[in-house]
């Protein structure tokens, strides 16, 4: 296969792809409206 | 969880005193968001063997499909979530600084109060994969400062409801596209990490 990812890179995408989605879900918790 | 803490953001648009409160704010739900972040990695860390991290990931991500799903209610599913609301009476009870911090950390727990969506769970799900209470502790830190962004957008806001009813029926508006826009960037999230972990991760 010519793309392939090693672990330590997918963790890596992993971990700052769900820091995204934690800003995400904080930010879109309505509660100062 | 809307409105309940409305009297900090009334207090802190007309008193001027808007920067001690968002810090301790801040401070509050900042600190508790890392603590849960670090507990789960620790717990992680515990359980989870590198071995497993795969199947572990790919598990999680056919989870976060069903929760987008009950994000969008179908088939009347619905999200995740604990009814209880944060403490109206810590304002009257504590007074405004402990009040502002001590809603800081309930807001900031995460699990504790209404979910609007089904992303926090799966980011708890995945720190826990990770395994790492420092990595927990860092994306949950996140999670912490964007409520505080929350509530700054609440304080220097336009200010265009004058009263709670307003706020409320604004709210119940923006509820439903929020919950349909968070389920699915959930969506996308899921099907790129089983994407990679099928075909690309080696």
């Amino acid at each position: 296969m010519p793309l392939a990812i090693k672990g330590e890179q997918m963790e890596y995408i992993v971990a700052v792809s769900v820091a995204l989605l934690a800003f995400l879900a904080g930010v879109a918790q309505i509660s100062s409206l | 969880l809307i409105g309940t803490i409305g009297p900090l953001v009334k207090a802190a648009k007309h008193t001027k005193q808007w920067l001690p409160l968002l810090a301790l704010y801040t401070l509050g739900s900042s600190l508790a968001a890392m603590l849960v972040g670090a507990i789960v990695g620790l717990l992680g860390s515990a359980v989870m063997k590198s071995q497993w991290r795969s199947p572990a990931l790919l598990g999680v991500a056919i989870i976060g499909i069903v929760f987008a799903l009950s994000d969008f209610e179908i088939v009347g599913m619905h999200t995740l979530t604990f009814r209880r609301q944060t403490c109206p009476v810590w304002w009257r009870d504590f007074g405004p600084l402990l009040a502002t911090a001590l809603w800081g950390f309930d807001l900031g727990l995460g699990f504790s109060t209404i979910r609007v969506a089904s992303l926090y769970w799966i980011v708890l799900l995945v720190i826990f994969i990770l395994a790492s209470p420092v990595r927990g502790a860092a994306i949950l830190a996140g999670y912490g400062l964007a409520l505080s962004l929350n509530l700054g957008i609440g304080i220097i806001g336009p200010g265009r409801f004058k009263d709670t009813h307003s706020a409320h029926m604004q709210a119940l508006l923006l509820l439903r596209p929020l919950k349909v826009m968070l389920g699915s960037v959930l969506l996308f999230w899921c099907s790129m990490i089983i994407s990679l972990t099928i075909f690309f991760w080696r």
